[in-house]
This record gives C-alpha cells, sequence and structure tokens, in this order.
C-alpha cells in the first residue's frame, strides 16, 4: 500500500474514510439532496470520539420484511491511498446488517470513490471493516454503523385562516388570509422530512385529514407572528392532543419581515401544552420542515441554554434567531444550521457546498457527543423526545 | 320574521319517535365496542378516548388489538390500556414490551412510566436490566419507582451510578422508593452551580412525591436563575428556577393559587409573593 504525501514535521495519514453518497449508482457525486437510504456519517472529531470511527445513522423500518428493505450505501474514499491497493469490506456483526456490495469475498473496485451498500437485519450497533489486501487482512479503517428502528410521530396538520390587516409581501402583491398549499404539496414536504429523519430512527405520519376549518384573528392577514401571543394562540387552533400540531401559513413575522421567516417551532419538551410548528408559504422544501420538527423534538439540547441553533446563541441583543457564533462547514452541514442558505464564498467555494447542493445547508444530526460541544447527541435527543410524546401527562 | 317552525326549533308530533331515538342511541351504545376494535383494527388514535369512555367495557377490544398483525393496532391498543389502568393494563403492558416493534415497545412504556400496575413489575424489571433501547429504558426507571420491592431496589442501584438521563431517573426512582443515599443526593442536586439542574430535580420533587420534600423546593422559591430556553425559537425566553419551584409547591402541598400555574409560564414577583405567602 503506497502512501505518497509530502510530510513537513507532522501529519495524519488517512488512507481511507467514508463519506455519504448522494447519488445511488455513481461514488463519484459528492453532493445531492437528502436521501433516505444515504445517510451522512458524523464524522466529526475522529480520534476524540469513542469508538475512533465515523458513525453513520441508519434507519430500520420493522414493518418491511428484510428482503423487502431499501439498500443503504456509503462510500469509501481512498483519501491517501494509492487505488491499486486491494480493500475488502466485513461486519463486525451480521445479525445487524448484511453487505449487499461488493459481494462476500470481492475486492472493492481499484478506483478513489468506491460504493458499498447493505441492508439492515436488526436494530444496534456495529462496525463495517475496511481490510487490506484480503478479507482476513489488516483493518486499515472502520464504521461505526448504528441502526434505528422507526419511531412514528404522529403529525397533525393544520391549514387556519387568519383574518387581520392586509399586508402586502415582498412583491407588492396581499397576503393571502390562508396558505395555498395544497394537501399533496404537505404530504411530499412530510415525506421530503422523512427523507432526513429515516436514519435518525424517526418516522413523521401525518393523520388522514388536514384541518382547514381553524380561524384566527391577528394583527395582519396571513401572518402569524411568532414574537407575540399570536404562535401560542395559533398551536391551540383546533389542537390534536399527542401529535406535533404544524401549522401552514402564509407568512411568519411581523408586518415588516415578510417573506423573510420560512418557519418557527417550540420543543415539546420545554413547552409541554404549546408546543408546535408553524411553516410559512416560503418553505420550499422538507429541510425547513425537517430543521423545525427538530426544534419541536428538543433540539438544540443545551444544558445551559445558550445554544438556539448549532451555530447561534440566545442573545437578548440579537432577536430573531440569535447571535452567530460559528460559521464552519461541519456546522453548516447540520439541520440545526440556523439559515434557510449558504451564501457563496468566491475564494472558498466550498463552503457553500456542503454535500447537499450549491448553498444549501445540510440534514445531518450529530449522532457523537465531542468534548464539550453543547449541541451534541442530536440523534439521541430526537428519539427520546419522540418516545415521550406517547407519555401520559406526569406530574 | 313571521311563520313557521324554524328548523332548530321543530319538534316532531310522532309520539314513538323519541323511544325510537332512544333505542336507537342505546344500540349505537351497545355497538361501541365493536366500533372501538374497529378503530383499533385501523390503527386510529381516537380509539383512546372511546376506550376511555367505555372504561371496563373496552377490555375485549383492547386485549384483540394488542395482538393484531398491524403494529400500529398494537401501538394504539397500548394506550387504550395505559388510559383505563389497572390489572389487565398490567398484562397487556407487560406484553408490549417484547414486542417485536419498536414503536409498541415505546408506547408501552411510556405509560407504565406514569401509572405501572404492580402485575407488570416483572416484566418492567427485566426489560429495564436487559433491554439496550436506551429511551425505553429511562422510561421504565421512572416506572419502577412506582414498584416497591428489594428486587426493584437492586435493579436501580447500578443504574443510579450512571451520570446520564438514565442514572438521573434511577436515582429519582430510588429516592420515590425511599433510598436515603438516593434522596440525600436528589437534595444536594438542589443545591448544584448549574440551575438547570436545580431545576430538573425540583421538577423530580413532583414525581417522588412527598410533601416533606417541599421545604427544599420553598428554599429556591425567590432563585431567578435562568434554567430553561422555552417559546419559539425566534422568541425565547427563560424559565427560572424559582418557576419550577412553584410549579413543584402547588403539587406537593395542594396550594390553589389565584392564578394559573402551568409548566410554561413564567411568575410575577407578585405570585411568587403569593406563593410563599401560601406556604408559610
Amino acid at each position: 500500500m503506497a502512501i505518497v504525501k509530502n510530510i513537513r514535521r507532522w501529519t495524519r495519514i488517512v488512507p481511507v474514510r467514508f463519506a455519504r453518497a448522494p447519488d445511488a449508482n455513481n461514488p463519484d457525486i459528492d453532493s445531492g439532496t437528502p436521501d433516505a437510504n444515504a445517510p451522512d456519517p458524523d464524522d466529526r472529531g475522529f480520534v476524540p470520539a469513542q469508538p475512533g470511527a465515523a458513525s453513520l445513522p441508519v434507519g430500520l423500518d420493522e414493518s418491511l420484511a428484510e428482503a423487502a428493505r431499501p439498500e443503504t450505501r456509503v462510500r469509501l474514499i481512498r483519501e491517501d491511498m494509492e487505488n491499486g491497493g486491494a480493500l475488502f469490506i466485513t461486519v463486525s456483526d451480521n445479525a445487524i446488517l448484511a453487505i449487499t456490495s461488493p459481494a462476500p469475498g470481492t475486492a472493492l473496485p481499484g478506483q478513489r470513490n468506491m460504493m458499498i451498500k447493505f441492508r439492515a437485519r436488526a436494530a444496534g450497533e456495529c462496525l463495517i471493516r475496511v481490510m487490506f489486501g484480503a478479507e482476513d487482512g489488516p483493518i486499515i479503517h472502520r464504521l461505526r454503523v448504528v441502526v434505528n428502528a422507526l419511531r412514528d410521530v404522529r403529525i397533525a396538520a393544520h391549514v387556519p385562516t387568519i383574518n387581520g390587516a392586509i399586508v402586502n409581501d415582498s412583491t407588492g402583491t396581499p397576503v393571502p388570509a390562508r396558505s395555498t398549499r395544497t394537501d399533496a404539496n404537505i404530504r411530499d414536504l412530510i415525506a421530503q422530512a422523512n427523507a432526513i429523519y429515516f436514519p435518525y430512527g424517526i418516522r413523521f405520519v401525518l393523520d388522514a385529514a388536514i384541518n382547514r376549518a381553524g380561524a384566527l384573528n391577528f394583527a395582519n392577514r396571513g401572518m402569524v407572528n411568532d414574537m407575540t401571543n399570536e404562535f401560542g394562540l395559533t398551536t391551540a387552533n383546533n389542537r390534536v392532543n399527542g401529535a406535533v400540531n404544524m401549522y401552514f401559513v402564509p407568512q411568519i413575522g411581523s408586518a415588516a419581515e415578510v417573506d423573510q421567516v420560512g418557519g418557527s417551532a417550540n420543543s415539546a419538551r420545554g413547552n409541554p401544552n404549546t408546543f408546535g410548528s408553524l411553516i410559512a408559504d416560503m418553505a420550499a422544501g422538507g429541510q425547513t420542515i425537517a430543521h423545525e420538527l427538530g426544534h419541536v423534538l428538543n433540539l438544540v439540547n443545551d444544558p445551559r441554554g445558550q445554544f438556539v441553533h448549532v451555530n447561534t446563541v440566545n442573545d437578548p441583543a440579537s432577536p430573531g434567531t440569535g447571535r452567530e457564533v460559528r460559521s464552519d462547514i461541519v456546522s453548516r452541514r447540520r439541520l440545526m444550521w440556523a439559515f434557510t442558505n449558504l451564501l457563496a464564498d468566491p475564494n472558498m467555494p466550498y463552503r457553500s457546498d456542503v454535500g447537499y447542493g450549491a448553498g444549501q445547508p445540510g440534514a445531518m444530526l450529530a449522532v457523537k457527543q465531542l468534548d464539550r460541544d453543547r449541541t451534541d447527541l442530536e440523534m439521541r435527543e430526537v428519539q427520546r423526545a419522540a418516545a415521550r410524546l406517547n407519555a401520559l401527562a406526569g406530574p | 320574521m313571521v311563520g313557521g317552525l324554524s328548523v332548530g326549533s321543530c319538534q316532531s308530533t310522532d309520539p314513538t319517535s323519541k323511544s325510537q331515538d332512544h333505542k336507537f342511541r342505546e344500540e349505537k351504545k351497545m355497538n361501541l365496542p365493536l366500533e372501538l376494535e374497529r378503530m383499533l383494527s385501523e390503527g386510529e388514535w381516537r380509539a383512546i378516548e372511546l376506550a376511555e369512555q367505555l372504561g371496563n367495557k373496552a377490555w375485549p377490544a383492547i386485549k384483540n388489538g394488542a395482538s393484531m398483525s398491524g403494529y400500529r393496532s398494537r401501538q394504539v391498543a397500548m394506550a387504550c390500556a395505559g388510559r383505563i389502568g389497572g390489572d389487565t393494563a398490567g398484562i397487556i403492558l407487560a406484553q408490549g414490551l417484547s414486542d417485536g416493534n419498536v414503536n409498541v415497545r415505546l408506547t408501552a412504556a411510556a405509560q407504565l412510566s406514569v401509572n405501572p400496575p404492580e402485575n407488570a413489575k416483572t416484566a418492567v424489571l427485566e426489560t429495564l436490566s436487559k433491554s439496550s433501547e436506551l429511551d425505553i429504558r429511562e422510561m421504565l426507571a421512572l416506572a419502577a419507582g412506582y414498584l416497591p420491592g428489594k428486587d426493584t431496589m437492586e435493579v436501580l442501584r447500578p443504574l443510579a451510578e450512571g451520570k446520564d438521563v438514565l442514572g438521573f431517573n434511577a436515582r429519582s426512582a430510588l429516592a420515590k422508593l425511599g433510598d436515603p443515599e438516593a434522596r440525600k443526593q436528589l437534595i444536594s442536586s438542589l443545591s448544584s452551580k448549574e440551575p438547570r439542574v436545580r431545576y430538573e430535580t425540583l421538577a423530580q420533587l413532583r414525581y417522588v412525591n412527598d410533601r416533606t420534600l417541599a421545604k427544599y423546593a420553598k428554599d429556591l422559591l425567590w432563585d431567578k436563575a435562568s434554567a430553561l430556553l422555552i417559546g419559539p425559537e425566534r422568541n425565547r425566553r427563560f424559565r427560572r428556577v424559582c418557576d419550577q419551584a412553584v410549579d413543584t409547591l402547588v403539587y406537593l402541598m395542594k396550594l390553589s393559587p389565584p392564578f394559573p400555574t402551568t409548566a410554561e409560564t413564567i411568575y410575577s414577583d407578585s405570585e411568587l409573593l403569593q406563593v410563599s405567602q401560601m406556604i408559610k
């Protein structure tokens, strides 16, 4: 295994690494929309975090027979090693997952970017190991795989009519009293959010009927100002207990904020009586819905209450999404990034494409706990919050 | 407006109408268990309210639902059983803990975490000690606190050493069961330098539900440290330790303050003062 690399003083050698596989067939594709079967490995803090490997979340629909379950895929990239080195894949526990590609005993192709596919068998953890030279050769890399059985979270969707003073949107058109979304559009958005959450073991199940009967009288027509009590009044409207109540509205915010706010939500853990989410018509994709559902499922769960998002902290001087404290590319890859887009950086173009399309923030939830990062363990927290939605009210 | 009877006030002159209507209602009532079974077979969440309304008459349908092939049916059956409670619920929920689908297991554990029937004890303790599913174990640790016995203490003690949520819940359960060391730890957590720890511990005093602990909550009635962000993301406000202290005092001492208390309320100074005067 020849490794050709210039070294000044010291450097870390990375023969191979795992990465998300946005395209089902082409391992050379680096970027693409979220896909339930192409999870994003939490490869942050490789060395300090146990078990010294990236962590890959994988969803498991227990209601499907094993053969009917979709294949999960992940890429293996030869970072510092030559393409000619023979690499084989093994699994530490075949009861958890079965490798479907490459075939058993077959080496990975001699190319930089390689595709690995497998099928989940049972919930639990195991390691995918990269062996050098032969199936029983030395292990040169490994990936911790966490297979999560799907936890259903019920969603009750509402499309209320909001009466009030007429306000024009940014194009000069009056904001309508009710969202223009169709039932099909709402179902499609939830399906997109499910593609993001599937690896983390969460599936949102929309009630059969979407409630369009609600009526609210607020300051501005078609607008819910989430900086006032209008948020709580909305989430109380036709509320369904035991479900996440999601309200699709034309606009969110004050009259001065038209076309600025895509969504708003509060935590089911901190707000047991009023939790829910607002989605504005400007939210076109499932990423915004998934982000707001993250808030409902108690993200970001900072025990000191400082972080509002993975990159912003609570600061009364910065009302809204908080004060920005970091802008690294890993934070930009995370679902709980505060903003709906990434501005292009002409000097460092890689910063505006973090693997989910140009200008698109990512959809990753943290699986690991890194030292002192109070925004971590997101996967565990969404599972915990989802589980407790089923509980009877306690004291 | 002149003439005629409005539709709303129209009365039938048919003497048999009332009895027929009564008969129809009776028939409908008689069929409610069947309706419950239909709802369960379709996994409808509305079944929970109907089961609660039917009470003990709901059990045949719930028992059937708990073994239906669709996991959603079994999941809703668990929620129905938990809502009614009692020994039959204990048998069904215990069965749910070993179901092949995580949603059924979670719903069973969630119901048991609040009001576990005694006959579910063996299943609760066994799942608590053997399951690899952390969220289920966290909820069952709370269930164990309602199920006294030496065997419960033995299962909880090693778990209580953890610093995670499971450890916290296990310590709370031990405290609820009267374990002196766990109580000591719980009380010392009320002096933690972290406001969130004081806040969460105050909430656990309600779970422990011992009026003698109210004096510790009283000490935190003027602790205005920021503890938990509540409200929508763009309008976050801190709930303080003292707000949780109010909720805990109201619960433990069965107070009826002249203002509403909720888990999302940030109380005014005058409301804090009123509570402090009520517990003097």
